[in-house]
């Protein structure tokens, strides 16, 4: 026996390539010893009856034609994809098969190998080469398979213990606990490229997450579930297929698989594969580790949905507490509306985007909520602290707790609870603020009338720069001038 | 270019394609199936045994295929979907839309009771 031989055969399990390069490889040199131009590999399986097709190398198939009911199909010869055990393949034999004459040499407790095309014999060099390659290569293949079957489970395991340390961090940021899954998955798969499409409120997918994909992808991708990539609508169930191929193949995918992503029945998004060109499609060992991928993701939707439908539930009983200490006394009625109403036109007229905007509303719409607290002296300095650790732990903008814990400060430094000055103080509180100032003044007391647009304007030039960021109070002043803010008092 | 094997057995179209069903074969694969599936009491047997691995758009010309022949008044039906290729189906929640058989013997049967 030649151990030069052995070194080729056996050096795929030195590098860390994937499991089906490691067999390619083997196969490669395999055909190059025995220089024949076609070898396959057949693998036992697990109920001993059958060999199947594990991986092949061969430079071209042949071309057969058969006759069928309406004309004929042309179709590619190859090798059978399943072999039944029979007592024979103990031993070396020549077999004919659709891909030709072939010598099949047993791989013990491993399958078969077969190779060719040979004629009525097959070469003695290439006897002498198969019987030196035989034991070599059975040790690879059951190396290979053993580390793919170790890794497979290692990559599952590893992703259950990663996502659930994570999960208890990033409880409230399903986006980058989405993100690292689809990373975690490709990783582990081997596959180029992948994203979760969430179900939006209108029922139309989103991509919350991708990773791999080419530039433009995500963008031209129509996922409309009525005309789409994917079609959705087959008759409950949560049936899932791709149903514009040419588009996807005018994007150059090879390869798509796409798992819906449901509760019951309802649809929560879709968590896809992608390969694209020659990267080739999906080994059969990617399925079950994108099936615990698919179920970590799943998971983590349902409860971000829950944990979105409990905190707007919440949120809704924190506004009515606010309006409920509203209606106690006349000129406070309707202050949490109106706060709510300020405050967002004053983001707006000061630039905000849209998502502080709806931030400073809602902060509005609760920011006096901490007073349920209490009536005395104590509770009334507590309150922009207490409202704000009602709302702190919900998933809502980052602006709307520490806007709400911080509208009684002052631009000086003289307000409460904190006495903090300038920067110190959030944007959200300096404009709730000025929103609440506004609407006090203007609403009036029993003992103070309401205080008119003039007055209004004045007052804010005077307490710009003391009580009032600068820019914020010349803000408001313009929308006062504009009718842009609603005053109370009827005004 | 897709490979596939089509032959008839009792007045039976049986396609059986080869090797991946993914993208990149999909087109071929429904180009193959629109003839049988068109005309009024066909039978027409997909044979998935010699398949590797489909994917979602494999899976997706069967469905529209199945749909396309109870349309056309045709029999559609699938064998041989075991292993990774039976998971994809049930992974993608299709198996519950399609006439899956175990083995091509079951499949012909249940057309020939078609």
């Amino acid at each position: 026996m030649s151990g030069d031989n052995w070194r080729p055969i056996l050096e795929p399990l030195c590098r860390d390539v994937p499991y089906a390069a490691r067999l390619d490889s083997a196969l490669e040199t395999v055909c190059r010893l025995t220089r024949l131009g076609a070898a396959y590999l057949y693998v036992l399986d697990e109920a001993g009856t059958h060999f199947h097709l594990e991986r092949s190398r061969a430079s071209a198939a042949p071309r057969l034609s058969e006759a069928v009911e309406g004309g004929a199909e042309t179709i590619e010869a190859g090798p059978a994809f399943e072999l039944p055990v029979t007592p024979e393949d103990d031993a070396p034999r020549l077999v004919a098969t659709p891909a030709g004459r072939l010598y099949s040499y047993p791989l013990e407790g491993v399958g078969l190998l077969q190779a060719g095309p040979v004629s009525r014999s097959a070469p003695a060099h290439a006897r002498r080469a198969l019987a030196d390659a035989a034991f070599p290569l059975a040790l690879l293949v059951r190396q290979a398979r053993q580390e793919e079957a170790l890794r497979t489970r290692l990559a599952s395991l590893s992703a259950r213990v990663d996502a659930g340390q994570r999960l208890a961090g990033s409880a409230l940021d399903s986006g980058k606990y989405v993100a690292l899954l689809l990373e975690l998955a490709l990783r582990a798969t081997r596959t180029e490229a992948g994203f979760v499409a969430i179900v939006g409120e209108h029922g139309t997918l989103e991509i919350r997450s991708q990773s791999g994909l080419p530039a433009g992808f995500a963008e031209s991708v129509d996922l409309d579930p009525e005309r789409g990539l994917f079609d959705w609508s087959l008759g409950g169930g949560g049936a899932l297929i791709l149903r514009d191929v040419e588009t996807a193949s005018r994007l150059g995918v090879r390869s798509l698989l796409a798992v819906p992503l449901l509760a019951g029945d309802d649809p929560l998004g879709v968590f896809a594969l992608v390969n694209f060109g020659d990267g080739g499609t999906f080994d059969e060992n990617s399925l079950p580790l994108l099936d615990t991928f698919s179920d970590q993701i799943r998971e983590m939707l349902h409860n971000d949905r829950l944990f979105r439908d409990f905190a707007g539930r919440f949120l809704a009983t924190v506004q009515g507490l606010a309006r409920s200490l509203d209606v106690r006394r006349p000129h406070t009625n309707g202050h949490h509306e109106r706060i709510a109403a300020n405050a967002s036109a004053l983001a707006v007229a000061l630039g905000h985007d849209g998502g502080a905007v709806e931030a400073l509303r809602i902060a509005g719409s609760i920011h006096d909520a901490g007073m349920a607290g209490g009536s005395d002296y104590q509770a009334d300095v507590d309150h922009p602290s207490v409202g704000a650790g009602l709302v702190e732990q919900l998933p809502l903008h980052a602006w709307v707790a520490p806007a709400v814990a911080s509208h009684h400060e002052w631009w000086d430094g003289w307000g409460f609870p904190l006495g903090l000055a300038g920067e110190e103080i959030p944007r959200g509180g300096r404009i709730l603020a000025a929103a609440e100032f506004i609407d006090e003044m203007s609403s009036g007391d029993p003992v103070r009338e309401p205080w008119g647009k003039d007055k209004l304007v004045a007052e804010l030039g005077v307490r710009s720069g003391t009580q009032l960021e600068p820019e914020v109070a010349e803000a408001a002043i313009g929308l006062i001038g504009q009718d842009g803010l609603v005053l109370g008092g009827g005004q | 270019m897709m490979e596939a094997e089509v032959r008839e057995i009792d007045g039976i179209t049986v396609i059986a394609p080869r090797g991946p069903l993914d993208v990149g074969a999909a087109l071929d694969f429904r180009n193959l199936l629109t003839g049988p599936i068109a005309v009024q009491g066909n039978k027409v047997l997909i044979d998935l045994s010699a398949v590797s691995l489909v994917d979602s758009s494999g899976v997706g010309v069967l469905v529209t295929a199945h749909r396309q022949a109870v349309a056309a008044g045709a029999a559609f039906a699938i064998a041989g979907a075991v292993g990774p290729v039976g998971r994809v189906f049930e992974m993608t929640r299709t198996n519950k839309l399609l006439s899956i058989h175990a083995s091509v013997d079951d499949g012909l049967a249940s057309l020939r009771d078609a």
